[in-house]
């Protein structure tokens, strides 16, 4: 599937990562943590050095305009190794979005930030009130003609890293007494303006890495406005489609089930006939979701129009995921209810933390229910 | 390099499956078959007339030269209208074998098979999966058969078995004419193909019978790997045919005032159907890819086991979202579910593929 170009780069890569990374690290990145942050910004400079942030991009953007699969060993290989560092919602979310929608002025600044490691980006989606019916947001932004701005008022929640974020892409309705997906907007913020305030909120797995952020007369240029004012659903959709892939899932679970049959090989239990079948199923689950997963970044280079890989594609991921560190915790068993234990088992708490922040793979950037409806309504044709 | 297209050549191969066969699946003739009142077949006679009995037989021997993944896509869409016939063992068992011991000195045959001059049945697969072989006795260069052979599927069309014999502890690929093998058993599958048991008993055999293999055991789990693959292949079509089916009930079904495909539970379970075979159809093609590299076996493995598991609950989801008229005989359903059934119960189960991917103590 890889060319030994690929497979090059592949290795190239793992020894950028073996620099900074400690050689005992077992810790999915939590960029609250300053350690992490930095370490994260470290391997995003060496990253942009090489033009490795982005390697499909246009070399005007400070991508090599390599084939995309390049772009597919970055982030499966970030996700194995936990590095931090891999910028999801630069890389994969509005950098392909402005490729595609965006104005010249917004390509250069903004894609080039992103290419350079100079950005952190955040996504301003869900709200208080709209999670899985995203068309029901309320965020209002105001449109002045005269001075070709837009005042932003509401509130964005569950906002992955933007603690961190100097950027973030938010969907706004910027139509007054408009409804549902009519009226709405897609626009570039910078962190740093005035009115932006970030709280952060504690998830299951006792991380803050994702906030509640609350917007009160931000004002922000109208060349800002991704696609046209009022019009921005659609490419709101499309960027979603950019998400939903999977791939980091992919990553994660491959580095726990490889693990997990090693431990299972090192203490005898491959023996067992029902844990070697259930390695078994769960290798063949995750080779099947690692396909469509690449199929899903395939297809979104193919054609611009909507298909039902990614959505596909993110439910198996997240849920082979899932299945995966499940069945690690029903062999690691009560190890993997201590923390910070004097012994710790360092695999066994992994297991533990990741299933907990696991959870989030089936809700967000659309539910498993709502990556179903859309199969179902939109691929299959079944009615509303 | 990645790349999931789907060739002019693959779209030629469903497109003539489709114009030559999209009438022939006749649920009230194959409920018949299925009752034993007739021997209805479709699907293998078209297919020669077509040339696709030569699609993986080099352009040299007059076939068409294309490969595995064509015929991966052959094979879904020969699942999908319940075709039947000896493709598989005249394919894989046969022209691939032949193809793979000595193309030049078999040219001959693999002709007559690319145009069912002679038609293969075949023991190898499930030989080797159950590593019992036919001994083969020399005694003064004379050269007989002892041993059984189970589960033999269209003895009645063919008119050679490919079997896989052990003399002086070598394997060796036997190509047996049919004549004179005597059955020991007659069967009828759950669709109401026939069946047979054979029994060799000092089954005398003419030396040029017996053909030598070089590196054996690669080859012939290379025909144990693609026998599967074939199978699920098959499979795949028979599920998107399932999935058809259902959604034509579900969008025309009316119930509690509004079409039953509206219900969110009803929709989950048919996206659900729709995510299992797209998953397990990649698997499958991307194996058939990778025949050549070390990691087929393993790619093959991962296949029959994602088959056997997803392809299955398929059907029964299906069965339940048709409600009582799945469960009819008359509706036809049953015939998709007991052909992946069959399939299923082929090629070895999951601990003998999980034993493929984690071998014991090692």
């Amino acid at each position: 599937m890889f060319s030994s170009e690929d497979l090059s780069f592949k290795k190239e890569l793992n020894s950028l990562i073996d620099k900074h990374l400690p050689e005992d690290w077992q810790e999915y990145p939590d960029e609250r943590l300053d350690s992490h942050w930095e370490l994260s910004k470290k391997i995003k400079s060496e990253l942009a050095n090489k033009n490795w942030i982005a390697p499909s991009w246009p070399k005007e953007y400070g991508g090599l305009e390599e084939d995309f699969s390049k772009s597919i060993i970055l982030s499966e290989t970030m996700a194995y190794r936990m590095a931090p560092g891999n910028d999801r919602f630069g890389v994969r979310m509005i950098g392909p979005t402005l490729l595609k929608y965006g104005t010249e002025f917004q390509k250069k600044k903004f894609l080039n930030e992103i290419t350079t490691g100079k950005s952190q980006w955040c996504q301003g989606y869900s709200e208080p009130n709209s999670g899985s019916d995203l068309a029901s947001i309320s965020t209002k932004g105001e449109y002045e003609e005269d001075s070709n701005t837009i005042t932003i008022n509401g509130t964005k929640v569950w906002t992955t890293l933007a603690h961190r974020a100097n950027r973030m892409f938010i969907l706004v309705r910027t139509q007054p007494d408009s409804t549902r997906h009519k009226g709405l907007s897609l626009i570039l913020l910078d962190m740093n303006d005035p009115g932006i305030k970030v709280n952060p909120i504690k998830n299951i797995s006792g991380k803050s890495s994702f906030n509640e952020v609350v917007l009160k007369n931000v004002k922000v240029s109208a060349e800002n406005v991704v696609g046209k004012l009022h019009e921005g659903w659609m490419i709101a959709l499309d960027l979603l489609n950019f998400e939903r892939s999977g791939i980091d899932y992919i990553g994660w679970g491959e580095r726990c089930l490889d693990d997990l049959v090693d431990y299972c090989y090192r203490n005898d239990l491959i023996k067992e006939n029902h844990i070697k079948n259930k390695l078994a199923l769960l290798r063949s689950d995750l080779e099947s979701a690692k396909l469509m997963t690449y199929k899903a970044l395939w297809i979104k280079e193919q054609s611009d129009e909507i298909h039902m890989e990614p959505s596909i594609s993110k439910v198996l991921a997240t849920e082979t995921n899932i299945n995966i560190h499940d069945f690690a915790f029903d062999l690691l068993n009560t190890k993997a209810t201590f923390l910070n234990t004097k012994n710790k088992d360092s695999f066994a708490e992994r297991v533990i933390k990741n299933r907990l922040f696991f959870v989030s793979g089936g809700i967000l950037g659309g539910t498993t229910e709502i990556q179903k409806n859309i199969i179902a309504q939109r691929g299959l044709g079944l009615p509303r | 390099m990645i790349d999931f297209t789907i060739t002019e050549t693959q779209k030629m191969i469903i497109e003539s499956l489709e114009n030559n066969f999209s009438k022939k699946t006749d649920i009230r003739l194959l409920n018949e078959k299925a009752e034993g009142d007739n021997e209805y077949k479709y699907g293998y006679e078209e297919v020669s007339k077509l040339g696709f009995l030569g699609m993986i037989t080099s352009e040299e021997l007059d076939g068409f030269g294309l490969d595995f993944v064509d015929f991966s896509i052959f094979m879904e869409k020969w699942g999908s209208f319940l075709c039947n016939g000896p493709i598989i063992n005249n394919i894989v068992s046969g022209i691939f074998a032949l193809q793979s011991i000595d193309e030049k000195r078999f040219s001959k045959l693999i002709k007559d098979l690319s145009i069912s001059k002679r038609i293969i049945t075949s023991s190898i697969a499930q030989q080797y999966e159950s590593k019992e072989f036919i001994k083969i006795i020399n005694k003064d260069q004379s050269f007989f058969l002892n041993g059984s052979i189970t589960n033999i599927e269209f003895f009645d069309e063919a008119t050679d078995i490919t079997i896989i014999g052990m003399l002086d502890n070598q394997l060796k690929l036997l190509i047996l004419p049919k004549k004179n093998i005597s059955i020991s058993q007659e069967k009828k599958s759950l669709i109401g193909d026939k069946i047979v048991d054979l029994e060799l008993s000092d089954h005398l055999i003419e030396k040029d019978l017996i053909v030598d293999l070089n590196n054996s055991e690669k080859l012939i789990e290379q025909i144990f790997n693609l026998t599967n693959l074939a199978l699920c292949s098959e499979s795949i079509g028979i599920c998107q045919s399932i999935l058809d089916k259902t959604l034509d009930y579900l969008i025309n079904r009316d119930a509690f005032g509004k079409k039953i495909g509206t219900f969110q539970s009803i929709q989950h379970k048919c996206a659900e159907i729709y995510i299992y075979i797209n998953e397990v159809r990649e698997l499958i093609r991307n194996a058939f890819k990778n025949i050549n590299n070390e990691d087929f076996s393993r790619l093959a493995s991962m296949s029959k086991i994602k088959s056997d598991l997803e392809l299955d609950k398929i059907t029964w989801i299906s069965h339940q979202l048709h409600g009582a008229i799945g469960f009819t005989w008359d509706y036809g359903l049953h015939l998709y579910t007991k052909k992946i059934l069959i399939n299923k119960s082929l090629g070895g189960d999951l601990n003998f593929h999980s034993t493929k991917l984690y071998p014991d103590g090692n």
